[in-house]
């Protein structure tokens, strides 16, 4: 008999002989350290699966080592039977525990006493573990690391991962459902209860999917659930869903349950001992009886899914979750009998994965964000909700940022689907509100969205009407409008009522520069200073300067306001190259708190379009001076300008010294802009009480800026030191007069610099003549 | 997580980290030796100490790795070589981010040292101590000094605890950061894990000049027992017994003190002192000495192990030479310790690209299940050992 055997296992052999791949990774696993004397006689089944049988050494804690076997019933050398599927190497082997190994322990798949016990050795799927480059070795790695943790009581570790929920990995439905909401209430609640909440759920291509359609509305009694929930109701959406009920059980939250249980649920009975086992039987059964009496379906033969949610107390939170509250469904399926009841009887149970419906704190931690309830209400207001702007808002949405206030006034059009973050081709050719669709899309996504009112109108008129309609914006109020008449109403409103810091983000260029600017605290450095700054940016720097001002007019991108249909050209993508990034720096922002000083940065798209550099430049304080006598005009200034001056006050000493000033002139707010200093051209002359300010060259420099700029930039004026002190001599004021007498309707500057401090000459800054003479 | 120590494999050196499975994951460091072409990937003869413990150290708030406590034994080289290069000393206003390329430098939370160890170690070697001792002092002064001037327990990065009494009574005042030898604490970086006490049983105080003469030659350390246990609240189970460096004189005082109750030098792993020396159980030389003889009561002090306890030696690979440290007849003395009890001994030094990894349970001491490494890194390995010819 022996001997037959024998031969026909040989015969086998010689006849087919394992796989090349099966033969390969036997021999590794024949050399892994941890694999005692394996029994290798690979046999096939008829399926084509190969399988051996290895005995692997677990290392055992100190106290164990004695007996051979933990107090958890693990053994110094555990037999392990490993089945290649027919499909290896693309598919990877299986691996079994013996049938009596313990199933407290967790970690293990769902499977029946007797079976053979499938430990759930990593946390994504196995056959891409065998992907990875240790192969085969991965596997048994894995497998003599989850055998130590088993022997070592660590797979279920409440201090430090927390409470290991119910694995369902081969499950034949899902339930989407904000937990949070539900242990809330079972909280508030305290003692037991059963209750009926509103279930929704369809049969998808991965079986029964479901959801609860309102956490926060328990129904206490069947009637009510009954009158409100259409019941069995075959009324069908877009997706088919049958309506339906769920019940959501608790043993109270005095009852904690310590003992893992494995999921073995497959019969209404075991639903019931197992909810005997979490103190909520009879509840549970009350609330069968009811359904079973009061609820009759449209059809005979009719199948009804409803949920059965389980809230357990567990003596520690739960892994990663800040809760100690397991929440753990099922559903059951009812066929209506032939008076169109539901029977007990007929009735089958099965497992549901419970999953976490979207909100922020799932997006957060899904984009490798930290969540705390603070952030939770950083309100984001989004002025302009254009292609730039609306890309952004998505990116933070997504990340689990907001709630938003949208703001904008314009309306989607068909050429926006080119490149805004929503794509709606009815909604285009409806052209409905930007901000209509951008909070529909953000909702989606699962963020907040604060309504406000007027959110349609134009931010200019009502910030005119309102100039505290961001004082209770408290995260972060970003203009994505790249208008400079919503840059100028901004400008306008005092730094009390902003709730938070402006940033503004535009792209220039043809999106080959980006600019980041976030302005400091009390509004200083402002917005439209930084903006000053990136200007003088493009003078100094060439390669900034070409593409800014590379066009005729000082092209921005229109994202909407104006309502014009010009728009520049630039595709999507080149968009999203910078909105990436403005994005994860504002989270940051958000996320790690906000500088005093301010931000500028400023992005050049690299050359071969692959992405974008992003160069920070320093900020700095800005200086305030008003000029001008009736015509009252705003000089503004930056501190690091100042100490320039002051250094070349310092070298020059005891002699006067100074040069040229440009800068910027904002026609409308009638504001200036000092944005860089000219050299004193070579013919200037210094004394110690004078200073002559040559012309050697300057008319070339300055014609050279105005050209460079598209007269962007332009010459403002002079400034010159008095070393020691003192105001405007006569001279100085006749110097203004000169200049504003050559330079006519342009306001001409005079600065003076003192170790005390910077005034200007006092004195009309324009000239009215020139302007009489105008009218003519 | 568990909670584990590990021993890495740096030559003849001391490198042990303690992680706890407590809600702030506590890491301790006990010594340091990260040699510098340890640091060169060029070469791979060294085991990559400093990215393997980076790699198992968390960052703080800002971003920047730490350990919550840096235990120094003694300040010889071999036990904080690499310390300015891979740690930030000083303020930690002013830590500086790491440039392109480099490596963020490991904030110190809280110091554990010794100003008396330092202080014999500085005489003995006659003041020639390594830079990285001398910056470590200077940080370490920094940190007292800070307690002095604010009478407060600093900030993370400004901590230190000071182990036994200071010569002259230079530590007075400093109670509140002290720790005397015989004494017990359990507080970790200003934190009650709940999982951890420490006992201190060196550096042992002197009664005479000869006395100071002689623990000063004895490369006087700073020794500790630590209690340890695998959760929060749960039962102390694990014993580790670490030593420095310390010598024949020291073992065997610590035997005549405690040789009536020797719960404080019982062990379930023992990190050998001194690299496996011969120094550590007798008077004679090793080599020098045609008989060299064990003390007995140094020995009895070494060998309070549990059942099944482990011995490590971290040093190279132990030859049967004349070679100290490590040295063979230290090795054998050890082998019978740990074979008394059914237990382990092994070598740092052995599997010099692995480090000797033991889980801390609540049964007990759980080694590591063995795993396969990659294979083609170990073919790698092994290719590369020897040159090859080509004709």
């Amino acid at each position: 008999m022996q001997n037959q055997s024998d031969m026909v296992n040989t015969v086998g052999l010689l006849s087919k002989d394992p796989p090349i791949a099966v033969k390969e990774a036997i021999s590794q696993i024949l050399a892994h350290p941890s694999v005692k004397n394996a029994d290798i006689s690979p046999s096939e089944d008829k399926h084509g699966n190969w399988e051996i049988e290895i005995n692997l050494i677990v290392p055992l804690p100190r106290d164990a080592v004695n007996e051979g076997i933990t107090k958890t019933g693990v053994k110094a050398i555990e037999w392990v039977k490993i089945l290649f599927p027919a499909a290896f190497p693309s598919l990877s082997p299986r691996l079994f525990l013996r049938a009596d190994f313990n199933r407290a322990h967790p970690h293990i798949n769902p499977g029946r006493q007797g079976e053979l016990v499938s430990p759930c050795i990593y946390e994504g799927r196995l056959d891409d573990l065998l992907h990875e480059p240790d192969w085969i070795n991965g596997l048994i790695n894995q497998l003599a690391d989850w055998l130590s943790k088993a022997a070592a009581g660590e797979l279920l570790d409440c201090s430090g991962q927390g409470w290991e929920p119910i694995r369902r990995d081969s499950v034949e439905g899902s339930i989407v459902t904000e937990i949070s909401i539900i242990r809330e209430r079972i909280t508030k609640a305290k003692m037991p209860l059963c209750q009926y909440i509103r279930y929704e759920y369809w049969q998808s291509v991965i079986g029964h999917s479901g959801r609860i359609i309102d956490e926060s509305m328990f129904y206490p009694t069947i009637g009510e659930a009954i009158r409100h929930f259409e019941i069995g109701n075959t009324k069908r959406s877009q997706f088919g869903t049958n309506y339906s009920l769920g019940l959501v059980v608790s043993g109270g939250i005095k009852n904690t349950i310590s003992i893992y249980q494995p999921d073995d649920v497959n019969s209404l009975e075991q639903l019931l001992v197992r909810a005997e086992n979490y103190g909520c039987r009879s509840g549970l059964e009350i609330r069968l009886k009811e359904i079973s009496e009061k609820i009759s379906l449209p059809l005979i033969e009719q199948k009804l899914d409803i949920a059965v949610i389980f809230t357990v107390k567990r003596p520690c939170n739960l892994i990663g979750e800040d809760s100690d509250i397991e929440v753990i469904p099922y559903g059951i399926t009812f066929t209506s009998d032939k008076d169109h009841r539901l029977q007990l009887t007929r009735t089958t149970v099965f497992p549901l994965v419970q999953i976490r419906k979207v909100n922020p704190k799932l997006l957060a931690e899904t984009s490798d964000r930290n969540f705390n309830k603070a952030d939770h209400r950083k309100e984001i207001a989004m002025i302009g909700c254009g292609s730039l702007g609306s890309k952004i808002a998505l990116h933070l949405a997504r990340s689990g940022h907001g709630p938003f206030r949208l703001y904008d006034k314009d309306c989607f059009s068909p050429h926006n689907n080119a490149r805004h973050a929503v794509a709606n081709f009815a909604a285009a050719e409806f052209m409905l509100p930007k901000v209509w669709l951008t909070k529909d899309l953000l909702k989606q996504v699962g963020a907040n969205v604060t309504e406000v009112s007027k959110s349609l109108e134009d931010v200019i008129f009502r910030l005119q009407n309102k100039p505290d309609l961001f004082a209770k914006c408290n995260g972060l109020i970003i203009d994505a409008t790249a208008s400079s008449s919503v840059q100028d109403a901004l400008c306008v409103v005092s730094p009390k009522n902003f709730g938070a810091p402006l940033l503004q983000i535009a792209l220039y260029g043809r999106g080959q520069i980006g600019f980041f600017g976030l302005e400091g605290r009390d509004r200083n450095p402002r917005v439209d200073d930084l903006v000053a700054q990136l200007y003088q940016l493009g003078w100094e720097s060439s390669t900034i300067g070409t593409k800014l001002y590379q066009s005729t007019k000082f092209d921005r991108i229109n994202t909407g306001q104006g309502c014009t249909s010009f728009s520049m050209k630039m595709s999507d993508a080149k968009i999203s190259l910078f909105s990436a990034g403005i994005a994860e720096r504002t989270s940051q922002l958000l996320d790690n708190g906000i500088p005093k000083d301010g931000e500028l940065l400023v992005g050049l798209l690299t050359e071969d379009c692959l992405g974008v550099n992003w160069m920070r430049q320093s900020t700095t304080k800005i200086e305030v001076i008003h000029v001008g006598d009736k015509s009252k005009w705003e000089l503004r200034i930056p501190f690091a300008l100042k100490d320039r001056m002051r250094m070349e006050t310092e070298q020059h000493k005891p002699l006067e010294t100074g040069g040229g000033l440009i800068g910027h002139i904002n026609w409308g707010r009638r504001t200036i802009y000092v944005t860089g200093l000219l050299p004193p051209p070579m013919d200037s002359e210094f004394r110690t009480d004078e200073f002559v300010l040559g012309i050697q060259g300057l008319k070339k420099q300055i014609s050279a800026l105005e050209k460079a700029t598209s007269h962007t930039l332009t010459y403002l004026g002079t400034w010159h030191s008095h070393p020691n002190g003192g105001g405007a001599s006569g001279t100085d004021k006749r110097t203004l007069v000169d200049l504003t007498r050559e330079r006519g309707n342009v306001p001409s500057i005079c600065l003076i610099y003192r170790p005390e401090g910077l005034i200007s000459v006092p004195g009309p800054i324009t000239n009215p003549l020139e302007n009489s003479e105008c009218r003519h | 997580m568990s909670t584990k120590i590990t021993f890495f494999p740096v030559g003849n050196g001391d490198m042990t980290l303690i992680e706890l499975d407590d809600a702030s994951q506590t890491k301790i460091l006990i010594d340091m030796n990260i040699r510098e072409s340890a640091d060169d990937e060029a070469n791979a003869d060294y085991f990559d100490v400093s990215s393997e413990l980076r790699n198992r150290l968390n960052n703080d708030s800002n971003g920047r790795p730490y350990v919550d406590v840096f235990l120094q034994t003694h300040p010889d080289q071999d036990h904080l070589r690499g310390l300015s290069k891979h740690f930030h000393l000083g303020a930690i206003d002013c830590y500086k981010e790491p440039k392109d390329g480099e490596q963020a430098k490991i904030i110190i939370q809280e110091i554990w040292s010794s100003p008396i160890v330092w202080r014999r170690a500085d005489r003995r070697t006659g003041h020639t101590l390594c830079e990285d001792a001398k910056a470590f002092n200077t940080e370490a002064k920094r940190r007292v000094n800070l307690y002095k001037e604010t009478q407060k327990i600093g900030e993370a990065g400004d901590r230190i605890r000071v182990i036994g009494k200071d010569e002259d009574n230079k530590t007075d005042g400093l109670e509140a950061i002290l720790t005397e030898v015989d004494k017990t604490f359990t507080k970790i970086n200003e934190r009650e894990t709940q999982m951890v006490e420490v006992f201190v049983l060196g550096p042992l105080q002197s009664k005479d000049i000869e006395e100071e003469d002689r623990l000063s030659k004895n490369h006087s350390s700073v020794i500790l027992q630590f209690k340890i246990a695998s959760r929060p609240y749960g039962a102390k189970t694990n014993r580790f017994l670490c030593g420095g460096d310390a010598e024949v004189a020291i073992w065997r005082k610590l035997w005549q003190k405690h040789r009536y109750d020797t719960h404080c030098l019982r062990y379930d792993i023992l990190l050998s002192p001194h690299h496996c020396s011969w120094h550590s159980l007798s008077e004679d030389s090793w080599s020098r000495s045609k008989n060299p003889k064990v003390d007995q009561e140094a020995k009895s002090a070494l060998s309070q192990a549990e059942r099944y306890a482990t011995v490590i030696a971290s040093s190279n690979v132990i030859k049967d030479d004349d070679n100290d440290p490590p040295c063979w007849g230290a090795k054998k003395q050890y082998e019978a310790i740990a074979k008394n009890v059914d237990g382990e001994f092994v070598c740092t030094g052995t599997q010099d690209q692995e480090v000797i990894e033991i889980t801390l349970t609540s049964g007990g001491p759980q080694k590591s299940p063995k795993l396969a490494s990659n294979i083609t890194f170990g073919a790698g390995l092994a290719s590369g050992a020897k040159p090859k010819r080509h004709g």
